[in-house]
């Protein structure tokens, strides 16, 4: 059933990349209408103005038109254009957006911690399980604060849900680092919400 | 005083915080589940890395009006189709 699925799914995203390569007007205005939204919020997530994010979510699409030759049916389409998009976004950014190897925040983190591994300075902040619109504003100011790679992976994998596999093509990085890229940006972000709470307290 | 065998605080919060929890093996995930048990403090820090994915996740999906999306798409369609 699962297989069939699969199966399924591999024709209509081939019958879709054929009618894209034949500049078809209904297979255009499906991809621009399924993959505007997603490329908008990544470039959001890598810290860019509504107007560069919407100049590298254009860009992105034409690219993809002139190089859909190219373009295998390997990854997913998202996958894909993603990675179109990230490439642009370092262009334009005129930098690389790859991170010192130390961070601050693991000499942070090691410090709440005794000898043996238990709190020395316990966590503090919001104790309940509930996201109030209070905590998402403190979130949503911490996340502003990320570094673009720490952001654009967290979205990436949380909230575009890719497989890490996909989320190491698109950023150019190792398993290991993106598993601490993940790492800083939870433990920057909690410590951030942290202290936004007892300021607010 | 937790007994040896269970993990450690250190070891439990960075768990959580590479978000490896789901691929830990059985056992691991059990003595993580006792220690989070007995441990307040690391349950707050679970609950604070759970309010801090869903409040990430939300802060960005909401990023555009509908109405600001149409007329971007409109635009990016009129290029491509040119």
């Amino acid at each position: 059933m699962i297989l069939d699925q699969e199966i399924m799914a591999t024709v209509s995203i081939e019958k879709q990349i054929r009618e894209i390569k034949e500049r078809r007007a209904g297979a255009l205005e499906e991809l621009v209408k399924t993959y505007t939204q997603p490329l908008i919020a990544a470039a959001f997530a890598l810290g860019f103005s509504e107007t560069d994010a919407e100049e590298l979510a254009q860009d992105t699409f034409v690219s993809f038109l002139e190089a859909v030759d190219r373009f295998e049916g390997r990854s997913q389409l998202k996958t894909y254009l993603f990675g179109i998009l990230y490439n642009k976004a370092s262009t334009l950014r005129q930098k690389r957006w790859r991170e010192e190897g130390t961070d601050d925040i693991e000499k942070a983190f090691d410090q709440r911690f005794d000898l043996d591994g238990q709190w020395s300075v316990p966590p503090k902040g919001p104790e309940d399980a509930a996201l109030t619109q209070e905590i998402k504003r403190m979130i949503e100011k911490c996340a502003e604060g990320l570094p673009a790679q720490q952001r654009a992976a967290f979205f990436l994998r949380e909230t575009e849900g890719e497989r890490a596999e996909s989320v190491c093509n698109i950023l150019k990085v190792s398993p290991t680092h993106l598993r601490v890229l993940l790492f800083r940006a939870r433990v920057k972000l909690r410590e951030c919400l942290e202290r936004k709470w007892s300021q607010s307290q | 005083m937790m007994p040896s065998f269970i993990p450690s605080c250190r070891e439990v919060s960075s768990r959580l915080a590479f978000g490896e929890f789901k691929e830990a093996s059985w056992k691991t995930k059990t003595l993580v589940r006792v220690h989070l048990f007995m441990c307040r403090d690391c349950r707050r820090f679970l609950r604070q890395m759970r309010i801090i994915s869903e409040g990430l996740r939300e802060t960005f999906k909401e990023n555009l009006t509908t109405d600001r999306l149409n007329a971007i798409q409109s635009k990016i369609l009129s290029r491509l189709q040119k």
